[in-house]
């Protein structure tokens, strides 16, 4: 791939990126999140059309339109979000659009179920063909899309966080596989946030960081230490950290909550006026922890107190009305109304709370307050949020919540697909409502940023509290394995 | 032995879900003989099978067009249009002007059914729009070309329906037995098959795995549409006349017979022979209220109350209901 550039509307998300991949390695591609890698991938697979740049296939220009176009080049790629139809036996799956068919043009079951087998059992996978994809494991479905690549001869083989849901031992099995199709002379290209597989299992590595390459390394020339200084490019800038501030009362208390998923047992304080860290890897109950409080799921049992009085939110209308914010992690999906305007966006909680009818003028004036506040880069206030910057969007939900007022605020990956000087405006919001005596609990993946924005950094595992840091004793060491029980130890900034 | 028997109850696992359900319709049946002499006749089951033809195909055809997360609710328009077409378009019934008759009304439905799946595969209308829209369109037609219940169907062609082979099963009901085994065979054998499944379970990843999703659609919608003219010719036969409003009813109840059956709006899952244990499950309730004399507008009402079972069953009992996890 050379000179690959995109831009999306207001995020440049690739600039100028070139890498290669030889046949019979496995390149790792690591960066922080949203450094590009998925962006990368993706037009590498079809998905996503760059604005510049080529992509040269065994020397041979190729220009993906889809993902099938890349398929039948060579290429498979296995996503976080597999590409089974959990419908569909797994035969049905490994030959879906490629079914050997009899001069009826009926399928040849019999042919299907002995290719299947076939390979398989040279994965060494105990599948039976017939079974349902849906009744599969996460890690024996990533197994099959293995299986198809191979099975279509697959020449590149991508793969995007594939051990982030497996077990020890299923890593094992697919470090095997990723052995043998090295062996085999495929080329392959492996996205990890974990550093000790990316040291394992690669032979080059490149770095991305803020959708540019910063260099391609022989996986024996560089150390741990090396590799995080080139994606994080330098140390974490001691500017954005937050002050130490005065915090006030106990605000929110959860005792013993038992909430949706597997949150369980949790414990936690929030003074007024503290940024409370969540740490958790993905499936820890951080994100369910934050939709209990705020009544998305109701807590099972244990009690919960807001400014000292019993709290039990019901529904998210009830938690609003005391004054329970919460901007949630996909916040296109969960949080905007992206074909309505600012104006629209904003307004919509303070209404609730007004009980009052709608005026718009009144909303107009305050709301252009907050929106000059908040920096939101925008025509005005009849935008639609669509055509904002993640950045900017992100503001707009955080416009909402002060409009209408809050005591708590709970948000969900603050910064997620956020360039860099953006994000740090939003940390300096954050601290501006923390002035105003506004608790905050952020839950972010992002370690760097957990350590530098918070007071205090809770961690959860598996559901519970698996560990309590002040501000001084945190650092990306204990968090980590806090974060990852005692079972794993995994470093990196994951 | 030991292996034949695994694999039986491996047959018998993957598919407790219809197995259950032909229990269910077994019970029906034997109640039905208890509580109520009078469906015990010979006669009563030729009835019952008569019942079951126009609401068969109808209920087939929407099974394919669910199956892929779709709904067709210009099915009962279609009907009424070929009720009309037959009634008024057969003349004394001599073969030239039946076959004729029976290439406009199939020409007829493959135009409904391919706008329909155009609309919705290409140019990414929803299903229920676009189907309620064509469906005012159609009826607005039969109405126009008929606008009061008359006509006539020809007796030879009435004929190729009511007579019954071994003097037990009425020829209409052999169609729908043909239909239904062509069917099952199609939806599971074929590569179209498979790709309605997969176009359902997953529309996205269907196209990213290459599939040709929008022609699948095309091909569910004119299936669907034939497969309602089909009904709409049993009906005429059974009126011996057409009849331009009498197809509505069968919209619902073709929905309501996919349903049943345990096919869900989610795509992807039931079948054939799902909708086929739906569609016996309706007509048994419907003719045991007809025996036990219930008034034919508390019928429709408990008609809609077995359609709110049957989606809440299917919804719980998937675990569909529950929150979204990070």
């Amino acid at each position: 791939m050379e000179n690959i550039g995109k831009t999306f509307p207001g995020v440049k998300a690739l600039d100028d990126v070139g890498i290669e991949l030889y046949g019979g390695e496995v390149l790792g591609l690591v960066g922080e999140n949203g450094a590009g890698k998925s962006t990368l991938m993706n037009v590498l697979n079809g998905i996503v059309q760059p604005d510049e740049g080529k992509i040269y296939v065994d020397g041979e220009e190729k220009e993906f339109s889809s993902l099938i176009e890349a398929q039948n080049s060579g290429i498979a790629y296995i996503q976080q979000e597999l590409n089974l139809i959990d419908e569909l036996s797994v035969q049905e799956n490994l030959f879906l659009g490629k079914e050997p068919l009899t001069p009826f043009r009926t399928i040849k079951f019999r042919e299907l179920f002995k290719k299947t087998q076939e390979v398989l059992k040279s994965l060494g996978l105990n599948i039976s063909p017939r079974e349902k994809a849906g009744n599969l494991s996460l890690a024996k479905k990533q197994m099959v899309e293995i299986a198809k690549a191979l099975l279509f001869d697959a020449k590149i083989i991508v793969m995007d966080e594939p051990t982030s849901s497996l077990t020890d031992e299923e890593i094992n099995v697919l470090y095997k596989l990723i052995c043998r199709m090295r062996e085999e002379g495929k080329g392959i290209i492996y996205i990890s946030h974990r550093m000790e597989e990316i040291f394992s299992f690669t032979d080059r590595i490149s770095v991305l960081r803020n959708g540019a390459c910063v260099g391609s390394k022989s996986t024996k020339e560089i150390d741990h230490d090396g590799l995080v200084r080139m994606m994080a490019g330098r140390d974490v800038e001691e500017r954005f950290f937050k002050e130490e501030t005065q915090t006030g009362p106990v605000l929110l208390e959860l005792d013993s909550i038992h909430g949706q998923g597997k949150v369980e047992d949790v414990s936690i304080q929030l003074r007024k006026g503290e940024i409370l860290g969540i740490g958790g890897l993905m499936g820890s109950g951080r994100t369910e922890l934050l939709e209990t409080i705020f009544g998305i799921f109701p807590p099972r049992e244990g009690r919960l107190t807001l400014d000292g009085k019993p709290f039990k939110p019901t529904s998210p209308y009830q938690a609003m009305d005391q004054g329970i914010a919460y901007i949630p992690e996909d916040r296109e999906s969960k949080g905007l109304f992206l074909d309505f305007s600012i104006l629209a966006n904003v307004s919509l909680t303070r209404m609730e709370k007004d009980k009052s009818l709608y005026n718009e003028a009144n909303h107009r004036i305050s709301i252009d307050r907050v929106s000059e506040k908040l920096g939101i880069v925008a025509p005005g206030l009849d935008s639609r949020v669509e055509n904002l910057s993640g950045g900017n969007r992100q503001k707009v939900i955080l416009a909402r919540w002060i409009h209408a007022g809050m005591k708590v605020l709970l948000v969900n990956e603050p910064t997620r697909g956020i360039d860099v000087g953006t994000k740090t405006e939003i940390y300096k919001l954050l601290y501006d409502l923390n002035k105003q005596g506004v608790g905050i609990i952020v839950v972010s993946s992002e370690l760097t940023e957990l350590l530098m924005i918070s007071d205090r950094i809770v961690t959860l595992y598996e559901g519970q509290l698996s560990g309590e840091f002040s501000r001084k004793e945190a650092n990306k060491e204990v968090v980590l394995q806090a974060m990852t029980g005692k079972k794993e130890m995994v470093t990196g900034t994951g | 032995m030991e292996h034949i028997n695994r694999k039986a109850l491996d047959v018998f696992r993957q598919n407790r879900e219809i197995i259950s359900l032909y229990f269910v319709v077994l019970a029906i049946v034997i109640l039905g003989m208890v509580f109520f002499p009078a469906f015990r006749g010979r006669q009563n089951l030729i009835n019952l099978m008569n019942q079951i033809v126009p609401i068969g195909f109808v209920a087939l055809g929407q099974t394919y067009v669910i199956l892929t997360t779709g709904i067709d609710l210009s099915v009962g328009s279609v009907m009424s249009l070929t009720t009309v077409l037959a009634a008024t378009r057969m003349n004394g019934g001599d073969f030239q002007s039946v076959i004729i008759t029976l290439l406009l009304v199939f020409a007829a439905a493959i135009v409904v059914g391919g706008f329909n799946g155009l609309m919705i595969a290409r140019l990414r209308l929803e299903p229920l729009i676009v189907t309620l829209a064509t469906g005012s369109i159609v009826g607005g037609i039969a109405l126009f070309l008929l606008p009061h219940p008359g006509g006539y169907v020809p007796y030879p062609f009435t004929q190729l329906w009511s007579q019954t082979v071994f003097n037990f099963v009425p020829m209409g009901f052999l169609y729908l037995l043909i239909i239904i085994a062509l069917s099952y065979f199609l939806l599971r054998n074929t590569r179209f098959g498979r790709w309605v499944y997969a176009t359902g379970g997953n529309e996205r990843k269907a196209r990213n795995t290459g599939l040709k999703v929008d022609l699948v659609k095309v091909k569910v919608y004119i299936t669907c549409s034939l497969f309602a003219s089909f009904s709409g010719l049993a009906l005429a036969s059974r009126m011996h006349s057409g009849d331009p409003l009498s197809g509505n009813p069968f919209t619902l109840f073709s929905v309501a017979a996919v349903l049943v059956g345990g096919t869900t709006f989610s795509g992807g899952r039931g079948g054939i022979l799902n909708t086929v244990a739906g569609i016996f499950i309706l007509s048994l309730l419907r003719i045991f209220l007809n025996i036990a004399g219930v008034s034919p507008y508390f019928q429709n009402l408990l008609t809609g109350l077995i359609i709110i079972a049957a989606v809440l069953y299917s919804s719980y009992s998937k675990g569909s209901l529950k929150g979204g996890v990070s």
